[in-house]
């Protein structure tokens, strides 16, 4: 394959993915709502279109067309960087994520080019590290430029939490890689393909308690959105922020749920993976769109469990939240992988190799 | 040609975010300067087909060090410190940092000049497979186990230290919480 047609693939799956992944984003908002509504004996949004459909497309015109008001004594330069590095790590988080096997018509292109993600990384769970740390700075810097005492404890509180939270989380999905043996994301889901990681790995639901707090946490969703706690902080980090520059650390958030999601059904739900045990006897060429219809269909459940996990919990205090991250999560999650490493370790020992 | 291309832009990146480290006043501008330095070496190190460092450069430097880096700096409130770092430093060392600076200039310019011609693509098949994930963990955990762990040991003797300075005697009272002389009797 040449390099124009690689780039020329790459371009294409690239304007999609981000098209997708922006108009789920805005429709997310309308989803929150909407899933919200019924929890809190509301009706939700129904004015703008049929079934209020047209409300995301509404906000966003509201939020162009507000003022831009850029405080006098902010740092200018931080302050505009800000939400650019939170959009873009936004962007940039969902990259990775696979969202099903092969893409019928390029069985004959390199394996890292031919299959329903941007690129098949052979180091995409570190990638996924790395871009989640890279987010800290949107927050931290938007809670320090803007020169608000609200503002910047509620960049100091993401920025200690997120450091916390992304130890539980590295430790707590080792053990999905360990038994795939890479560093792959299409790896990880092609090793769930007769059970997925929760119930396979030892000690799998433990993990994926874990791994779903502390992702929870790295997205500042509630509860743990002590970053914005309204009743502390008015706004948190982005208090000072105003019409599409708080727009874009709204978008922020919520690609984030969506991406976050996606990890979690991708590290512990089997991915692409249908339910284990059922076989549909559907015809072979429509396993790849099927995997698609799986992959969005747990990502849409699981966003819906965060959004009302979101709207039932009270929100810890801020010493609590710590507390948990160092003092539980993290000793549980190394306790989760020395247990995972000396299964694996006796049952290839023995020769039974059921986890590894 | 592509290569040296994104070389040379991603090399003058780092070398800008370097300049930016210690030209801004502003220490948080400089902890961004050194930001963008770290990710364009994690851009070299890509070109240079090692991915894995790259991740682990981006997560272990710009993703833990410089944030707690940042964190310190905006917890001291370090804004706007006037002249700049210049007035701390007496007109000797301010020649001997000049010297020294001058000496690394030319040997980096020396360098640049008679490398950059020899600067090509990798391709080499053995650097590819040196940097994969698992090339790297047979050598740390087997070839190199001892002095990985005595590594890690030293780290440990580091983070002891730095708990046991910040405990105090028992029966003494936080600093913050004693209220400072000019404070006490209420009201000026």
């Amino acid at each position: 394959m040449s390099f124009w047609l690689a780039l020329l693939i790459a371009m294409a799956k690239l304007l999609v993915l981000m098209a997708l992944f922006l108009a789920a984003t805005a429709y997310n908002t309308l989803y929150e709502r909407r899933v919200v509504a019924p929890i809190q004996q509301r009706i939700g949004p129904n004015r703008a279109g049929p079934w209020g459909l047209l409300q995301p497309i509404a906000d966003a015109v509201k939020l162009f067309f507000k003022e831009d008001i850029v405080t006098a004594r902010s740092e200018k330069f931080l302050y505009l960087l800000a939400p650019i590095i939170a959009v873009s790590c936004a962007l940039l988080y969902i990259v990775a994520v696979p969202f099903g096997p092969e893409i019928p018509g390029l069985q004959n292109a390199p394996s890292a080019w031919n299959k329903f993600s941007m690129l098949d990384l052979n180091v995409a769970v570190l990638y996924t590290f790395a871009v989640s740390s890279l987010a800290v700075y949107g927050v931290l810097l938007g809670g320090w430029a803007g020169n608000s005492k609200y503002s910047l404890l509620g960049g100091m509180r993401s920025g200690a939490q997120m450091i916390s939270y992304e130890i539980a989380m590295g430790l707590s999905i080792m053990p999905a890689v360990m038994s795939a043996g890479s560093l792959s994301l299409h790896d990880i889901v092609a090793a769930q393909h007769d059970m997925w990681n929760v119930l396979r790995l030892p000690w799998g639901p433990v993990g994926f308690f874990i791994f779903m707090m502390a992702m929870l946490a790295e997205a500042n969703r509630a509860p743990f959105d002590l970053v914005e706690a309204e009743q502390e902080l008015v706004g948190g980090y982005h208090t000072e922020y105003s019409s599409m520059k708080f727009g874009a650390f709204f978008v922020a958030e919520y690609g984030n749920l969506i991406t976050v999601s996606a990890l979690i059904v991708t590290f512990y739900l089997g991915g692409w993976q249908g339910l284990p045990f059922i076989n549909l006897g559907l015809p072979a060429w429509l396993s790849p769109w099927l995997g698609l219809v799986w992959f969005g269909l747990k990502t849409l459940i699981l966003v819906a469990a965060l959004i009302w996990i979101r709207w039932t919990f009270p929100r810890p205090r801020y010493d609590q939240l710590m507390g948990y991250g160092w003092k539980i999560f993290f000793p549980l999650a190394l306790a989760n992988l020395f247990v995972a490493g000396l299964l694996m370790y006796v049952g290839q020992r023995l020769g039974i190799g059921y986890f590894g | 040609m592509a290569y040296q291309a994104l070389y040379i832009l991603f090399a003058l990146g780092a070398l800008f975010g370097g300049v930016n480290v210690v030209a801004r006043r502003n220490p948080v501008n400089s902890a961004i300067g050194l930001l963008f330095t770290f990710i364009c070496i994690a851009a070299l190190y890509i070109l240079h087909g090692s991915p894995f460092l790259a991740m682990i450069q981006i997560i272990v430097y710009a993703g833990a060090i410089l944030i707690l880096v940042v964190f310190t700096v905006m917890l001291l409130a370090l804004r706007d410190p006037g002249k700049g770092l210049a007035k701390f430093f007496t007109v000797p060392q301010k020649l001997f940092a000049l010297f020294g600076a001058a000496l690394l200039g030319g040997e980096m310019f020396y360098l640049a000049w008679h490398a950059l011609a020899g600067v090509a693509a990798p391709g080499d098949a053995d650097l590819a497979t040196l940097s994969q994930p698992a090339t790297l963990a047979q050598a740390l955990f087997g070839k190199f186990l001892l002095p990985f762990e005595v590594a890690s040991v030293l780290l440990l003797a580091a983070i002891v230290g730095a708990v046991a300075l910040t405990r105090r005697p028992k029966g003494t009272a936080a600093m913050i919480d004693a209220p400072h002389p000019d404070e006490q009797g209420g009201p000026r």
